[in-house]
């Protein structure tokens, strides 16, 4: 009898032990199941809120970059930071489509770059303080360092479709 | 004959009103972006200090400042006319837009701000629409070299915290630079500044320093 009561206890505690670590690890991707730059971010809904809370009014509060992102400040979760948001949450291991979302608003997401800033004529610097923004918001809102390098690599691979349209 | 001409112009530019108004409609984006966006697109200058107004909500601080240094230019204070006198007696080259509320200066040498400050490769101007005086000052500087990007990092928030003390955020980089992204920042009810740096792929290290009036 002393033994079985032993023995239940000990598997209770081993029992325990895996569901704790499980738990943990859930709790550290995202709970998805997905150990990515995304997942540790928050996903898109977590993408988004980064954009919207510290990215746009920082960017907006830039003399030279903030024109292009008045709409966005006065409609919050706006359509550009939608799809920006679905394009990271992506290119860092995320779920969300590359593009070609349609938004509540019927905004499709559209796949060009070059598209997108068609007419816009933006120079390097002008998408250097872009990133910089970004990485300087990420740091002060305690986003870790690799994470950051991330994002600031995947805005980067755009830096073609961007400028001088 | 001529009446009829009349009323058929105004028809005409009438509808073509009407189209262009409803192609800016929410439900209509998706044409509008077809077409190959807003051609106009671009907000007045009033527009943006409104969208600027709004921003300075999440990003002001409490309490007034002490001072509110930027760079030796006095916000609310210098006009567009001082800055562009000071660009000239140093032979820098500067470009205004934006109904001059916005004044783009270039290559900046060694010293023009300041003693011993470091080159600059753009320097922004914003200025208010209502009397063109200085709201809004940013710099920019890409490839910085790292015992250059430590040195002009170190000077800018030292002489920050000489005149504000201590700062809301930072993040200094080490005697080395390290890699990490670092910065500093205040914000008061009437001031915020930034200064940053990181490493760009690419890019090499960026470091850019704002300099904001937050008093509306």
């Amino acid at each position: 009898m002393k033994k079985r009561l032993w023995y239940g206890f000990g598997l209770s505690v081993v029992v325990i032990g895996l569901l704790a670590g499980v738990a943990r690890a859930a709790e550290q991707d995202g709970g998805n199941g997905n150990n990515s730059v995304a997942a540790r971010l928050g996903g898109f809904q977590g993408i988004l809120a980064f954009l919207d809370r510290f990215v746009v009014p920082a960017e907006v509060a830039d003399p030279v970059v903030g024109p292009f992102f008045v709409p966005n400040i006065k409609e919050p979760a706006g359509d550009i930071e939608q799809c920006l948001a679905m394009l990271l949450d992506h290119d860092l291991g995320g779920s969300s489509p590359h593009f070609g979302a349609i938004l509540q608003d019927q905004h499709q997401c559209r796949s060009s770059m070059s598209d997108i800033h068609r007419g816009f004529r933006i120079p390097d610097r002008v998408i250097d303080r872009f990133i910089a923004i970004v990485g300087e918001q990420a740091a002060m809102a305690g986003v870790a360092d690799a994470d950051i390098q991330e994002v600031a690599n995947v805005l980067e691979r755009y830096r073609g479709g961007v400028r001088n349209k | 004959m001529r009446r009829k001409w009349i009323v058929r112009g105004g028809g005409t530019l009438a509808v073509i009103t009407l189209a262009i108004g409803a192609l800016h409609l929410p439900a209509a984006r998706p044409l509008l972006a077809l077409v190959g966006q807003c051609p106009v697109g671009r907000e007045s200058p009033s527009e943006i200090e409104d969208a600027r107004r709004i921003a300075l909500r999440s990003l002001r601080g409490t309490g007034t400042a002490p001072v509110r240094p930027a760079l030796g230019f006095a916000l609310e204070r210098t006009t567009e006319a001082d800055v562009r006198e000071w660009a000239r007696t140093r032979g820098i080259a500067c470009e205004s837009s934006r109904e001059s509320t916005l004044l783009v200066c270039s290559s900046i040498p060694p010293g023009a701000l300041g003693w011993a400050t470091p080159a600059v490769d753009e320097l922004a101007f914003g200025f208010r629409v209502k009397d063109h005086r200085l709201v809004n000052l940013t710099t920019l500087t890409s490839g910085v070299d790292a015992d250059r990007a430590v040195n002009a990092f170190a000077a800018s928030a030292a002489s920050l915290k000489a005149a504000l003390g201590t700062a809301s955020a930072e993040r200094l980089p080490s005697k080395a630079w390290d890699g990490r992204p670092a910065y500093v920042r205040y914000r008061f009810a009437d001031y915020v500044a930034a200064v940053s740096a990181m490493e760009l792929p690419g890019r090499g290290i960026v470091m850019r320093e704002q300099y904001l009036s937050a008093a509306e």
